[in-house]
């Protein structure tokens, strides 16, 4: 018995969205004109977009192109040994620390123009 | 892969990486939309009771499929199409509350549905006269309203697997649920219009 309710509802659920799959169709069918043409014109513009992302997968062919290129620098670099320390790091002995560190230093940066006209005065003699 | 022939500039064309022509997928991508514009215009409609907001919608929805999922097999595009067009009608619904509340605290609140006329709406190519189209649009205006008060999810439901006619799988990727969720929603929401619209309406 209750097999026999659930299949007429089946039923009647079926014939109920068939109907009103049908009445939705006929309102699609009447969309008047002016309203077609907007939806093609919207459809345009979005191929439009989409013409323009194409150019970009075409031009994101060269990708792996520019990978190898990028794959085989590096491995260039490697080859030929990355700068050594000496060569990346700026000399910072404990000489320099001393350097900087020593107060004397600073007393001769107060008097930085008499220096540096000792300095000039000696080159002066050294030509004459 | 290169397909050009010759010299024959015309006729070059490139195989993307999904391994179709991009003016291939062009046309594909065109009579997807050709296919479906109407009926998703009609859906985003009855959610959010105006026309002109929904051809925006579909606007953009078209926009967003076309510059973000046009690599994606042609399959997936149904359903990919309607979230997208389900998230901008959720979208319009929130705003819309806001906007009411707003309207609320001003004192002048309006009912979208007061001033929409579905029979108006869909005027009709056929030349019918009004008597006639009154009598073929009344039962989709109360099936029209009969879907307006389901609850949002319900709504959705019926409307991508009954109107549109997207599987199960097609309607979960659209609404962003599981299947057996689409299911409960779509029974439910048969079952409720059954109930509301009564036996005699067809």
């Amino acid at each position: 018995m209750n097999e026999h309710k659930e299949i007429r509802d089946n039923e009647a659920d079926e014939r109920f969205i068939a109907q009103a799959k049908a009445h939705f169709e006929d309102s699609v069918r009447s969309l008047d004109g002016a309203t077609q043409s907007r939806l093609n014109q919207a459809r345009q513009k979005a191929l439009a977009e989409a013409a323009t992302g194409a150019g970009f997968a075409r031009w994101n062919q060269w990708a792996p192109v520019a990978g190898v290129a990028v794959a085989a620098v590096f491995a260039i670099v490697l080859w030929r040994g990355s700068p050594s320390l000496d060569e990346r790091m700026p000399v910072t002995t404990a000489a320099d620390f001393e350097l900087l560190l020593n107060q004397d230093d600073f007393e001769m940066l107060e008097d930085f123009e008499f220096y540096s006209w000792i300095d000039i005065d000696d080159v002066g003699s050294n030509v004459g | 892969m290169n397909a050009c022939v010759g010299g024959f500039a015309v006729s070059c064309t490139r195989v993307s990486d999904t391994g179709v022509r991009p003016l291939q997928r062009e046309e594909e991508l065109n009579r997807f939309f050709a296919g479906v514009e109407k009926r998703a215009l009609r859906i985003a409609e009855i959610a959010i009771r105006d026309r002109d907001e929904a051809l925006d919608l579909v606007q953009d929805a078209m926009l967003k499929l076309a510059s973000k999922y046009s690599h994606k097999d042609g399959q997936e595009w149904a359903p990919l199409f309607y979230r997208i067009l389900q998230n901008a009608v959720r979208d319009h619904h929130r705003r819309g509350k806001v906007r009411n509340k707003v309207m609320v605290w001003f004192g002048g609140a309006k009912n979208d549905d007061s001033d929409y006329d579905v029979i108006a709406a869909a005027t009709d190519p056929k030349g019918r006269t009004p008597e006639e189209q009154l009598q073929t649009t009344e039962a989709m205006h109360t099936l029209e309203k009969a879907l307006a008060a389901l609850p949002g999810r319900q709504r959705e439901a019926f409307m991508l697997r009954a109107l549109e006619g997207l599987d199960v799988a097609g309607t979960a990727l659209a609404m962003g649920v599981s299947a057996g969720s689409v299911k409960t929603h779509y029974f439910r929401a048969v079952h409720s219009l059954r109930n509301s619209l009564g036996e005699h309406w067809q």
